[in-house]
């Protein structure tokens, strides 16, 4: 059998989903592959949050719904803090569904709501931020042949400290992938803390500026049909009849679905997010 | 077929004249920054320029805007009003969901370019057709005064 890599053995359990994947909250320890990340080569991706490229790309994945609350800045500071990595270094990407690797551990399913994000992330982003840093100084302090305890990690940047010399995260991203993930990192002491606690400025922003941020309805997949509701004008109408003559022959129409009685759904008033934040169920976060 | 002149390009498109323009933009054209929000022109959020005069893309059919200058979210920061104005955005931080933020830029932007320091009452004319949930009224009229007091790029010498 060919010698097959640690990134290859990681890549496959995040491809099938099973395997190596054992919940959230042990995935920093258990060293899954972010299913987010489509390749295998030059990333280092320690976890399901954090992915590092060789070209010193740092990308946060976001398991939770931006709906004007700030979980896309709240959640980058937490992985930012203990990366040791400012919050203009990092690029930000939506995850993808996944229940193993992203649920909400107070749901446990994918879901952002009821106020929890940073209550019930708080501790498990820090960990994996800080099982990246970690593994990034042991990467560095292996290149150097020195103990990692002379290193520090600071703005995407290791340094060791009685030579100054320095690699950035980006140039140690293919050794600290070879790494075993550890299953134990300090965490910082709060008395260290560079952002958590501080004000910043929303990472979302700028893309909302200038409309290039993308809410659940700009989302276009292949083959995607689009449907829409004509309510009844009054509480409880029922269709009394229905000529589509006209509806059809509306070029792209394809369609016309009258529900029956099984259609209704009864005593399950509907309880939306605001437009364009698919897959949350609460209207605030 | 309909010919259009959106953002400096031009654009062929296989609607009819009746079809809004907001439904050209987003659904033929892909360009998603304007948003769909009420459909009958009553939140704003679908605010483009034609001919620099803010209109509702979702009311307006696509034949009225033929022959006129369209420009949407996604170009408005290459005019001297709307750079300003998604600056202020950004230094003021004015956005939470920003779902209608990009109707509401368009509007600031459309004010600042016709009067240029305005005052409370004009901010209130111009603006108040466009909803916001999140409620961050106070900060665009904050962000449109500080916009105001920018001076614009050419003046800077830059």
């Amino acid at each position: 059998m060919a010698r097959v890599s640690r990134r290859q053995i990681l890549t496959a359990g995040a491809a099938t989903g099973g395997g190596l994947l054992l919940g959230w909250h042990l995935d920093a320890q258990a060293g899954v592959l972010g299913a987010a990340a489509k390749t295998t080569r030059s990333v280092f991706a320690p976890n399901a949050f954090i992915r590092i490229g060789t070209d010193g790309r740092i990308t946060l994945i976001m398991c939770q719904v931006e709906m004007g609350q700030g979980t896309y800045t709240s959640m980058p500071m937490l992985l930012a803090e203990e990366l040791e990595v400012g919050l203009d270094q990092v690029r930000l990407e939506h995850a993808p569904p996944n229940d193993k690797l992203y649920a909400n551990p107070l749901f446990g399913d994918q879901e952002t709501g009821a106020s929890t994000s940073v209550r019930v992330f708080y501790e498990p982003l820090r960990r994996a931020g800080a099982t990246a840093r970690t593994m990034l100084v042991a990467a560095a302090a292996a290149t150097w042949n020195v103990d990692p305890a002379s290193c520090r990690a600071q703005k995407g940047v290791v340094t060791h400290s009685p030579t100054g010399r320095r690699l950035t995260y980006g140039a140690l991203a293919d050794k600290a992938a070879r790494l075993p993930v550890p299953a134990q990192v300090p965490l910082k002491d709060p008395k260290d803390f560079k952002l958590i606690g501080t004000s910043a400025k929303r990472l979302d922003t700028p893309a909302k500026v200038n409309g290039s941020a993308q809410y659940g309805i700009d989302v276009r997949l292949p083959g995607m049909k689009i449907a829409t509701v004509a309510a009844s004008p009054v509480v409880g109408g029922k269709v009394a009849s229905l000529d589509d003559s006209k509806a059809k022959a509306i070029k792209g129409v394809r369609q016309i679905v009258r529900p029956g009685r099984r259609g209704r759904r009864r005593g399950r008033p509907h309880v939306g997010g605001q437009t364009g934040t698919g897959g949350a169920r609460h209207p605030l976060g | 077929m309909v010919s259009l002149k959106i953002n400096g390009k031009s654009h062929t498109v296989d609607a009819s004249p009746e079809m809004p323009l907001l439904w050209v933009l987003r659904d033929l054209l892909g360009m998603n920054g304007t948003k769909f929000g009420c459909g009958v022109a009553l939140c704003g959020a679908c605010t483009v320029h034609v001919d620099g005069i803010p209109r509702r893309a979702c009311v307006m059919p696509v034949g009225a805007a033929v022959g006129h200058a369209i420009t949407t979210i996604e170009a408005i920061g290459a005019t001297p009003a709307g750079k300003k104005v998604q600056q202020a955005w950004l230094d003021l931080e004015v956005i939470q969901c920003g779902y209608c933020q990009s109707g509401q830029i368009m509007a600031a932007a459309a004010l600042l370019a016709k009067i240029p320091a305005p005052t409370d009452t004009d901010i209130d004319q111009a603006m108040s057709g466009n909803i916001c949930r999140c409620g961050t009224y106070p900060r665009i009229r904050e962000a449109i005064k500080h916009a105001a007091q920018t001076p614009s790029a050419h003046k800077r010498g830059a």
